[in-house]
C-alpha cells in the first residue's frame, strides 16, 4: 500500500513504477503532497553533502580474486 | 574506473550484465566472469560497507568476505532475481554478524568514531596544503562531510543499511525489503526515522542554515 512516506522513496528513484505512476498523480492533485515532498527533499540534503566515493585500496578486487583462486585450488 | 585498472577479460565480459557474469560463474566456472564482477563491484561495496562501518580495514575485510560467500553460493542465486541486492544482503549480513561478535552492533559513540578514522588528519592536512581558489569553502565541506558520515554511524544498523542502500547504493525499496528479510513498511518506516533523526541532530549541530527539517 502506498503512502505520503513513499515520497522518500520516490525522491531517492526507489519506487518501482507502478507505485511511481500513483504517487505522481497524487502529487498533481494535492498540494498538501506537493508541500510534503518539499518538506522531504530538504530532509534528505545532509545526505548529500557525503556524496564523493573513497579509492578503494590498492588492488582491492585483484587480491580478492587471488584469494578465491587460491581457496579454490585448495578445495 | 579507468581503462588501465580493467581486469584483463573479454569484451564479452566487460558488456555482460551482473547476472549474466553470475550465471556464466556458476555454470560454466568461468573465472573470468567471477574476476569482472568483483571488479566492477570494487569501488561501490567497499564504499557502502566503508559508510557502513566507518573503518576502512573492516570494509576490506567484508568485501572480500562478501565475494567468498558469492563464491561459496552462487549455485543457489535465484534465476530472475538481481545480483546487486544479492550482493548487497550477503555484505549487510556479514556486516551485522562481525558487529554483533564484536559487541559493536547498533552504535558507537561520536568520539570513537572520530579516533577510528585517522584519515581525515590527512585529508585536512592536503586539503590546507593545496593551492585549490577556495580552501575555506573545501574545509568546510569535508567538515560536513567528515559530519553526515559520523550521524550515519550513530543510526542504528538496520536504520543505516536502508539509508545507505536507498540513497548511495540505488537500490528499490522492494529489494532492500528482499535483502534485508523484512516488509516493505519496515523499510519505508526505517527510513524515514532514519531521516528524522538525522535531521534533528543536524539541526542541534551548526548547520541550521544549510537545510536541516524536521520530518
Amino acid at each position: 500500500m502506498n503512502t505520503i512516506d513513499d515520497l522518500i522513496g520516490y525522491l531517492c528513484g526507489a519506487l518501482d513504477d507502478d507505485a511511481c505512476r500513483w504517487l505522481e498523480l497524487q502529487l498533481e492533485l494535492d498540494a498538501a503532497w506537493r508541500d510534503r515532498l518539499e518538506v522531504f527533499s530538504r530532509a534528505l540534503e545532509p545526505l548529500e553533502h557525503d556524496r564523493l566515493q573513497e579509492e578503494p585500496p590498492a588492488c582491492l578486487a585483484a587480491r580478492t580474486f587471488a584469494h578465491l583462486q587460491a581457496k579454490r585450488g585448495d578445495a | 574506473m579507468t581503462e588501465a585498472e580493467q581486469p584483463n577479460t573479454l569484451p564479452v565480459h566487460a558488456a555482460a550484465s551482473d547476472e549474466e557474469l553470475l550465471l556464466s560463474f556458476a555454470t560454466e566456472r568461468d573465472e573470468k566472469a567471477l574476476e569482472q564482477l568483483i571488479h566492477r563491484y570494487e569501488r561501490p561495496l567497499y564504499n557502502y560497507l566503508l559508510r557502513y562501518t566507518g573503518n576502512a580495514s573492516r570494509a576490506e575485510e567484508l568485501f572480500q568476505a562478501t565475494f567468498e560467500r558469492v563464491f561459496q553460493r552462487c549455485q543457489q542465486f535465484e534465476p530472475g532475481r538481481r545480483v546487486k541486492p544479492w550482493i548487497y544482503s550477503i555484505a549487510t549480513h556479514l556486516a551485522i554478524d562481525a558487529a554483533r561478535r564484536a559487541g559493536r552492533y547498533r552504535t558507537t559513540s561520536f568520539d570513537e568514531s572520530v579516533e577510528q578514522d585517522d584519515s581525515h588528519a590527512g585529508k585536512l592536512f592536503d586539503l590546507l596544503s593545496d593551492n585549490h581558489p577556495s580552501p575555506v569553502a573545501q574545509l568546510e565541506a569535508e567538515e560536513r562531510r567528515i559530519w553526515v558520515r559520523q550521524a550515519l554511524k550513530q543510526l542504528p544498523d538496520e536504520m543505516r543499511a536502508v539509508v545507505l542502500l536507498v540513497y548511495y547504493e540505488g537500490l528499490k525499496l522492494r529489494e532492500i525489503a528482499e535483502a534485508l528479510h523484512v516488509p516493505i513498511g519496515t523499510v519505508k518506516s526505517r527510513l524515514h526515522r532514519a531521516l528524522a533523526q538525522l535531521n534533528r541532530a543536524w539541526k542541534r549541530g551548526h548547520h541550521e542554515e544549510a537545510g536541516a527539517t524536521p520530518i
